[in-house]
C-alpha cells in the first residue's frame, strides 16, 4: 500500500470539491433552520429538505470523484502515476467517505442541535433521526460501491433511484416498530436494543459493501 | 543486466471481436521506438499493457526492469506517459496541475517547466477547459516531461495537432532524446513523425506484429524496380516480391529485399532494369500490412 500516494489522491479530491462542501454546509444550516421554526408546514419542508440535502451530497460526490472521472477522461491521468488500482480504490473510498462524513456529520450535528435546544422538536425524535441519517449513509455507500464496480453512470442512477425510494419506504418501517413509535414524541432520546441494533446492522451493512467493493476491484484486469 | 528499456513477450489479449496475439516487442534503452499501425490494429491496447493499465491473458511484461504485472506503480515513478484520450481536469488550471506533479515527483524541474510554458505558449493560470485541443496535448506532455522520466511512452501524441504544434512536439521529443539514458516508445498512424524521430520501427496489424526492424534497414531493404520483360515471363516465381504490377512488358516490382543480388536475379531472369525507386514509410508500411493480410 502506498500511503503518501493515497494521501496524494484523497487530498486532490478533497481540493476538487472544496466550494461544493462549503455550498451544501451552508445550505444544511439553511435547511435545519427551517426544519426549526414551529410550524407543521415548515417542518416537514425542512425534513424534505434535510433528506434531499443528504441524498445530493452523496449522489454528486459519487458522480464527481469517481463516474466524471471516467467520463471526463481524467482517470488515465490518474493512473498514468505511480499508483495501482488497489490504492486507487482505496483513496477513492476513503475520499468519499471523508468527504460525506465531514458534510454529513456537521448537517446532521445541527440537526441533533436544532432538535435538542428546540421545545418544538421534541428530543424523542433524536434516534429515530439518527437511523435514518445512518441508513441514508448506507445508501451512499451503496450508490458509491456500484459506481466504483460497475463503473456505469446508468446502473448507477438506477441504483440511486431505487435507494431514493426506498428511504421513505424505511422511515415508514422504522417508525412501524413499536420500540421506536412509542419514543418518538417523548421528552428524551431513548436508546434502546431496537435503536442500537438499527445503527450496529447500519455500520455491518457499510463494513460489508466497502469489503465487496475490494473484492469485486481486486479481480479486475482493465483500470481504464 | 538486460539493456532495454521495454520487454514484451508473447504478450496476448483477447476481446469478443478483436485478438491481440504472440505480441513481442523490445526497446532498447536510450532509443526510440516508433509503433505504427492502422486504427483498430491494437497499438493503444498494447501501450495499456505495458503501462500495467490492462493485464494481459497471456506473457510478460517488463519495463525499467520491473515486472509490469506486478511492479506497475514502482515502475511508473520512472515512466511518462500520455495518451490522446487522456484529460487534464477541466474546472483547474494548468498551474494546478503543474502544483500537483511537483508535489509528487522530487525529479521535478521546474526550470525546464517555465521553458516549456514559453516554448510552447502556455499560461499556466488558465483553466484547462479554456484549452484548445493542441495545447491541451501541448499541457499534458509538459506535465510528462517536467519530472524527466526515464521512458516517455506517448499514445498517438500528435494526433489532431496543427503543423506548427506537431512541430513543436517533435522538437520537444528530440530534445529528450539529446539524454542517452531516455528512451520513447510512441505510437501513431502518421508515418512522417514517426520517420522523423525513431531509430526502431514496429509495425502492427490486426493485434499482430508484421514487422519489426531498424528504421534504416527498413528504408533500405524496400525498393520499387520499373523493369521491361516479356510479358509471358512469370515473375510470381521471384522470391521476395510483394507486389507485382504489368502492363505489356512494363513491369513494376515492389521487393522487401532489395541488394544487388537482387537485381542480376531479376537481370537472370531476362528483365532490363529501367529505374529503382525508394518508398516512403508510409508506403512501405501500406505495402507490409497487405502483405501480411495476404493481399485482400
Amino acid at each position: 500500500m502506498n500511503l503518501p500516494m493515497i494521501k496524494s489522491l484523497v487530498l486532490k479530491d478533497w481540493r476538487l470539491n472544496r466550494s461544493l462542501l462549503i455550498i451544501y454546509l451552508v445550505s444544511g444550516v439553511v435547511a435545519s433552520a427551517v426544519f426549526s421554526i414551529d410550524h407543521k408546514a415548515t417542518f416537514y419542508v425542512g425534513l424534505v429538505l434535510i433528506i434531499s440535502l443528504f441524498a445530493t451530497v452523496g449522489t454528486h460526490l459519487v458522480f464527481t470523484t469517481v463516474i466524471h472521472e471516467r467520463k471526463e477522461q481524467t482517470l488515465p491521468f490518474i493512473m498514468s502515476l505511480p499508483v495501482n488500482f488497489r490504492d486507487y480504490t482505496i483513496a477513492k473510498i476513503f475520499a468519499n467517505l471523508s468527504l460525506s462524513l465531514f458534510s454529513w456529520g456537521f448537517i446532521a450535528a445541527v440537526i441533533m442541535l436544532v432538535i435538542w435546544n428546540s421545545s418544538n422538536l421534541p428530543n424523542g425524535m433524536i434516534p429515530f433521526a439518527a437511523i435514518t441519517i445512518a441508513e441514508l449513509f448506507v445508501a451512499y455507500v451503496l450508490i458509491l460501491s456500484v459506481a466504483i464496480i460497475f463503473e456505469s453512470e446508468g446502473v448507477t442512477v438506477i441504483t440511486m433511484a431505487i435507494c431514493n425510494i426506498s428511504i421513505s419506504l424505511f422511515m415508514f418501517w422504522l417508525g412501524s416498530f413499536s420500540e421506536i413509535k412509542k419514543h418518538l414524541w417523548g421528552e428524551i432520546p431513548v436508546w434502546n436494543a431496537t435503536a442500537i441494533s438499527f445503527l450496529l446492522a447500519e455500520l455491518i451493512v457499510i463494513i460489508l459493501l466497502i469489503m465487496i467493493t475490494f473484492y469485486f476491484q481486486s479481480r479486475k484486469r482493465s483500470f481504464l | 543486466m538486460s539493456n532495454l528499456a521495454i520487454e514484451l513477450n508473447n504478450v496476448c489479449q483477447s476481446y469478443s471481436h478483436f485478438n491481440l496475439s504472440g505480441i513481442n516487442l523490445e526497446l532498447e534503452a536510450g532509443s526510440i521506438l516508433g509503433l505504427i499501425g492502422p486504427n483498430g490494429a491494437g497499438k493503444s491496447t498494447t501501450i495499456r499493457i505495458l503501462m500495467g493499465l490492462l493485464v494481459p491473458q497471456g506473457g510478460n511484461v517488463q519495463v525499467l526492469g520491473h515486472d509490469m504485472l506486478k511492479e506497475a506503480a514502482l515502475a511508473k515513478w520512472k515512466i511518462g506517459f500520455a495518451s490522446e484520450d487522456m484529460r487534464l481536469y477541466k474546472n483547474m488550471s494548468l498551474q494546478w496541475h503543474i502544483d500537483y506533479m511537483k508535489s509528487l515527483f522530487p525529479g521535478w524541474d521546474d526550470s525546464y517547466v517555465k521553458t516549456l510554458i514559453k516554448r510552447f505558449d502556455l499560461i499556466p493560470e488558465q483553466k484547462i477547459k479554456g484549452l484548445s485541443h493542441g495545447q491541451r496535448v501541448k499541457a499534458n506532455l509538459l506535465l510528462v516531461l517536467a519530472r524527466r522520466p526515464k521512458l516517455l511512452v506517448l499514445d498517438e501524441p500528435t494526433t489532431g495537432l496543427d503543423p506548427v504544434a506537431r512541430q513543436e512536439t517533435l522538437r520537444e521529443l528530440m530534445d529528450v532524446m539529446m539524454d542517452e539514458d531516455r528512451s520513447i516508445l510512441f505510437s501513431s498512424h502518421n508515418t512522417q513523425d514517426i520517420e522523423q524521430l525513431s531509430d526502431k520501427i514496429t509495425f502492427i496489424d490486426r493485434g499482430r506484429v508484421v514487422n519489426s526492424k531498424d528504421k534504416e534497414t527498413f528504408l533500405e531493404e524496400w525498393r520499387r524496380v520499373r523493369i521491361e520483360i516479356d510479358s509471358e515471363k512469370d515473375l510470381n516465381s521471384i522470391n521476395h516480391l510483394v507486389d507485382v504490377k504489368r502492363s505489356g512488358r512494363v513491369a513494376v516490382v515492389t521487393t522487401n529485399k532489395f541488394n544487388e543480388s537482387f537485381i542480376q536475379l531479376l537481370k537472370g531472369f531476362g528483365a532490363s532494369i529501367s529505374s529503382v525507386e525508394s518508398l516512403s514509410l508510409e508506403e512501405i508500411f501500406v505495402a507490409e500490412v497487405f502483405s501480411s493480410r495476404g493481399g485482400e
